[in-house]
């Protein structure tokens, strides 16, 4: 399905950054395998699914239906990331009377349903600015397009082309996987097939579970902050009490700001996936996925609250859900500080250019997110720059595809010396990214998390925090958050990227690795000597 | 064309009148069972019936703009459709603007409707013969545009709510329930919109069975024959009224107070010939789109001009296919006149003072038959916010009153609604009142805001609004740093004003806007009287000394404007 989607797509956000999520159900909606994608839409499809089919009602749904949601209280994201999902059944049954087999889920983003502003939304108010809203409307009745919700999508579009190419590859990969699921049902047999299924989830649950009891017991809070809603200035205040005990593993967000004005709000759904990434990544990071392995993790967030947005906070800046992922750890860190690494750089730097293209004269929404540094963990440095912890398996816009389809120029890209915080294990350092227009439009900076510093642990240093500096060396330079800014031919924007936080005492670190980090560029001579003591000669460099 | 000859006249009329009865059913059916006070109490609605080849044959008094816009509407609904693809009991929706002839909100349904064949029951499915089409367009609530209640300040399209290019949301009689879910999620109002959507069709059905009666009563031939003639008959009657008027070619020039977005006037011109039996309005000058949402679709374009056509001809006529065959427009695409995808066309106000604007070229060749300016503009109010007592979200809107322009014979119009909807009412205070959180301190009207002249302008009028509870106060208007033109010496009157916070630090002057207000917060509207006709000195001073008394002029300017002591 993942191969399809990836060959099928229209924009480079779904063929290169990987920004997709790729579900198979059984017949009672357990997840039952994924492909590799983006992580938190991954863990936001079992509720997509799950509200999609109470509102559309199991027994309506026959074969060769497909439904797409995108309304984002139930699709448990924001309105771009269109969840399409369609039940398997039985070659052999009656639709109209018998259950499916199972359901396929693939959540993508989509480029434009006409939201208030082109590319991205930084400041709405409601949900109703932010694209076109679909409660689990069927897009294909029993294998036919309908083509007037088609039509809706193309006419309420500003690039309806790619909507509806990537809406079409959705639909290929989710055939690819009816065939595939059938022809295994139709091999091993059904009772085979669903016993199969019971002992995945079985072993699933029951490795989780012992990976909860094998990690420290206990329970504890920590605050971050996000630099603002979008709206006002003000940073809003985000919070977790994480409690390890009886086999749970419980994420209670109460503390959390009240819902914002501004599109940072998360729905429940989405908050869930946040916390399924950090529960993962610590109890079986190395087993495929199934129900199974959350049957320990416990979700709590009050409705209205930062954390679970009802009808009609806007939620399209979802960047709360990255720095969620990592407060968790910071949570955890208080408890478990040889288990998890330090912070990151703290968010993933999101930026984007729309406008007119220079050459081809169409208009244009491109994005990239950038890549920061990893934290340093009790055993090791920081990686990076790499994609941020929260989405791994996604990859930046190649710097190709970002010139060939917009007015962006690139005069450098490179690893920021001196950006890791210093530890006994530093993190990972990050980068610096110039950026030229060659045509007039506007640059979007979508990021959360650039007025505090990344987190370190146990006596590491923190990092200084990620930059955005539109028209450096001019008259209007400034440091940017999230912000929509036009731009003109000539115009520069720098991007530099926190790396992670150290851990542990950088006097400590091992003074062969201070030395290598500075013939390698990623310390300076003076850090080396200022931060851990090390003097090395400048010859060395 | 049956082959019968001719029909009577008496005949032609009786067929004639049915249609409209039809259409005047159809309205009644709407402002009953319509959800939002827009359409029940305000009259923001038209009202068309067509024949079979999409000719206006009948309508109800309704929206102007709108009537005129309903062919336009119709005829790019059905190509995007394609014709063959109507089937009896089929219902369609379009707001795409650039087709619809409107802004998004303005939402047209059209139905085609067909007479079952004797030799085809109706159970067997055939569609039977197409007999004509009907259309009703009303004001929507809320499509989910960017702002709530009204959008002042659009880029684009798509952030002017959702957009149908021409939609069925009833197919062969039954309601495609994903469509209407569609609309509920997306519209921030969904009670009222699905309300009103449900009122067009009912009043669109009441339209079909009283067509098809008229069929049965008359039968088709005749009464084909009956819109054939009639049809003929007043495009005759519009070219030979044109023929009568002074013929020329007269050019002129207004401005909008901005679009939306700079605080930069926007040019309009017109070019007005009146010769060989026809009108053209030549929209060549004006300014080219702009990046606000100022512009028209062709089709709007168009609708404004019919209404200047039709009450240079046939005033006192019901309108139909004949009585505009005579209009030419021109507006290239891409300009303010001639919007395209995906230009802006949220705040249709151009078409307002357009609409005077073709007058004031006209005044230049008939002085003696046309009015001065009115007000100039309609001078439109909005409160969105939370109701509060009841606690919902509610979005109100009012179109104020100004006063009409003098006459060559009479004084115009004290505190109307503008003339370019002159079948629209003002939202009543008590409903105002009822179901926002304004309060009104204050309507009356204004002393000395006339243009005075030998005939001066009717009076605008004075409202103080102090507001009950938070929200957003909207002020929708394109003429308030100009003045409304004036004829033959006439004097103008002052602008429209409307002043926010009056009497504070805060206080201002704004055009078209959005303001956050708070609990005994103030904003208060002066709408401008119309323009004078002829000298002041000139007027009757028994006519000084009774606006004297009735207030409508003060003393002072008795005295200085037109020289009588009082």
């Amino acid at each position: 399905m993942r191969a399809t989607l990836i060959r099928t797509a229209f924009n480079p956000v779904i063929y290169e950054v990987l920004d997709f999520g790729i579900s198979i159900y059984d017949a009672r909606q357990r997840l039952i395998a994924e492909a590799t994608g983006l992580t938190r839409f991954l863990g936001a499809n079992d509720y997509s699914l799950r509200k999609g089919i109470e509102y559309v009602g199991a027994g309506n749904l026959r074969r060769g239906d497909i439904v797409l949601l995108n309304y984002p209280y139930w699709n448990a994201a924001h309105a771009y990331d269109a969840t399409l999902f369609m039940p398997v059944f039985d070659p052999a049954a009656d639709d109209d009377r018998d259950s499916p087999l199972g359901f396929l889920c693939l959540r993508a983003h989509w480029m434009d349903l006409g939201a208030k502003d082109p590319g991205y939304v930084l400041d709405s108010t409601d949900v109703h600015q932010e694209g076109m809203l679909f409660p689990g409307t069927k897009i294909f009745d029993r294998g036919v397009a309908d083509e007037k919700i088609l039509e809706l999508i193309r006419f309420n579009s500003r690039m309806p082309d790619l909507v509806i190419g990537d809406l079409h590859a959705q639909v290929s990969a989710l055939r690819t996987g009816e065939r595939r699921i059938t022809e295994i049902y139709a091999r091993f047999g059904r009772p085979a097939v669903e016993a199969a299924i019971d002992r995945t989830i079985e072993a699933g649950a029951d490795s989780s579970g012992k990976a909860v009891a094998g990690l420290p017991q206990g329970s504890w809070t920590a605050v971050d902050w996000l630099d603002d809603d979008g709206i006002s200035d003000e940073p809003v205040r985000l919070q977790v009490t994480v409690t390890v005990a009886d086999g749970r593993f419980a994420c209670d967000f109460a503390g959390s700001a009240a819902a914002t004005r501004g599109p940072v709000n998360m729905p429940l759904g989405s908050t869930i996936a946040c916390a399924r990434v950090a529960f993962k990544a610590l109890t079986t990071p190395f087993e495929q996925t199934n129900a199974g392995h959350f049957a320990p993790l416990e979700v709590r967030a009050e409705p209205g609250s930062l954390f679970h947005a009802v009808y009609p906070a806007a939620t399209f800046t979802q960047w709360t859900g990255n720095i969620a992922v990592e407060l968790i750890y910071k949570a955890l860190a208080q408890g478990m500080p040889d288990r998890v690494a330090a912070c990151s750089g703290g968010d993933v730097p999101g930026f984007m250019m729309v406008g007119t293209h220079p050459e081809t004269g169409e208009f244009f929404a491109i994005s990239n997110n950038d890549l920061v540094g990893w934290g340093g963990t009790a055993r090791h440095d920081g990686q990076g720059p790499a994609n941020h912890p929260c989405q791994t398996a996604a990859r930046c816009t190649p710097i190709e595809v970002l010139e060939a389809r917009s007015g962006m120029f690139f005069e450098r890209l490179e690893v920021r010396t001196d950006s890791g915080g210093p530890g006994q294990y530093r993190g990972g350092p990050g980068l610096r990214r110039d950026i030229r227009f060659r045509s007039a439009g506007e640059f979007l900076s979508v990021i959360k998390k650039t007025r505090t510093r990344p987190w370190a642990l146990s006596g590491g240093l923190e990092p200084d925090a990620t930059r955005v500096i539109a028209f450096p060396g001019t008259d209007g330079e400034r440091a940017l958050s999230t912000a929509r800014v036009p731009v003109r031919a000539g115009d520069r924007i720098s991007l530099l990227t926190a790396g992670g936080g150290g851990h542990g005492d950088a006097t400590r670190r091992d003074p062969e690795a201070v030395r290598r980090d500075v013939a390698e560029g990623y310390v300076s001579a003076e850090a080396a000597r200022a931060c851990y003591g090390v003097e090395v000669p400048d010859d060395t460099r | 064309v049956t082959g019968t000859g001719p029909l009577d006249g008496a005949t032609v009329e009786v067929i004639r009148s049915y249609l409209v009865a039809a259409a005047e059913e159809m309205r009644t059916t709407l402002i009953r069972t319509a959800f939002n006070p827009v359409i029940y109490e305000v009259l923001d609605f038209g009202i068309s019936v067509y024949d079979a080849r999409m000719r206006l044959i009948a309508e109800a008094p309704g929206l102007t703009f709108f009537l005129g816009a309903n062919d336009y509407s119709l005829r790019k609904g059905i190509e995007y459709i394609g014709a063959g693809n109507l089937h009896r009991g089929d219902i369609v929706l379009l707001n795409y603007p650039y087709w619809n002839a409107a802004h998004a909100y303005d939402a047209t349904l059209f139905m085609p409707v067909f007479e079952p064949d004797e030799s085809a029951p109706a159970d067997t499915g055939a569609d039977g013969t197409l007999v004509g089409y009907l259309c009703v367009r009303a004001h929507w609530m809320d499509l989910g545009a960017k702002d709530p209640g009204y959008v002042l300040d659009s880029t684009d399209m798509h952030q002017e709510g959702l957009i149908f290019p021409g939609t069925k949301v009833f197919e062969r009689g039954v309601a495609d329930e994903k469509i209407l879910e569609l609309i509920r999620f997306n519209s921030r109002m969904p009670e009222l919109v699905i309300g009103d959507l449900h009122a067009q069709v009912a009043s669109m059905r009441t339209g079909e069975r009283r067509l098809l009666e008229i069929l049965g009563k008359f039968g088709r031939p005749t009464v084909e024959a009956a819109v054939d003639q009639y049809l003929q008959l007043a495009e005759i009657a519009s070219r030979d009224r044109l023929l009568a008027l002074p013929q020329g070619s007269w050019t002129a020039v207004d401005w909008l107070d901005d679009d939306g977005i700079t605080d930069d006037p926007v040019r309009m011109e017109v070019t007005v010939t009146i010769g060989a039996g026809r009108l053209v309005c030549d929209f060549t000058g004006s300014a080219p789109a702009t990046r606000g949402p100022v512009n028209m679709p062709y089709g709007a374009t168009m609708a404004m001009c019919k209404v200047v056509l039709k009450s240079l001809t046939s005033p006192t006529e019901p309108s139909n296919g004949g009585t505009t065959a005579a209009l030419e427009v021109i507006a290239e695409p891409g300009q303010l006149f001639h919007a395209v995808y995906p230009a802006p066309t949220f705040t249709l106000w151009t078409g307002i003072v357009a609409f005077e604007l073709i007058y004031k070229a006209l005044a230049q060749g008939m002085p003696d038959r046309l009015a001065a300016s009115s007000g100039g503009d309609v001078p439109g109010f909005m409160m969105v916010g939370t109701h509060p007592e009841t606690g919902e979200f509610f979005a109100i809107s009012n179109n104020d009153w100004v006063g009409w322009g003098a006459s060559p014979d009479h004084d115009g119009l004290n505190a109307s609604i503008h003339l370019s909807e002159s079948t629209v009412q003002g939202t009543p205070i008590e409903v105002l009142e009822a179901r926002s959180g304004m309060f009104f301190e204050r309507v009356e009207i204004r002393r000395d805001s006339a243009g005075a002249g030998r005939f001066r302008g009717g009076c605008g009028v004075r409202r103080d609004i102090r507001f009950r509870s938070p929200g957003e106060f909207l002020s929708v208007i394109k003429k308030t740093k100009t003045r409304p033109w004036a004829l033959e010496g006439g004097h103008e009157p002052d602008p429209n004003q409307v002043i926010v916070f009056p009497g504070t630090d805060r206080e201002h002057r704004v055009s078209t806007k959005r303001v956050a207000v708070s609990p005994g917060d103030r904003v208060t509207l002066l709408t401008a009287g119309g323009g004078g006709h002829g000298d002041p000195r000139e007027r009757d001073p028994e006519a000084v000394r009774r606006d004297v008394a009735e207030g409508y002029v003060s003393p002072e300017a008795a005295r200085q404007i037109y020289g009588v002591e009082i």
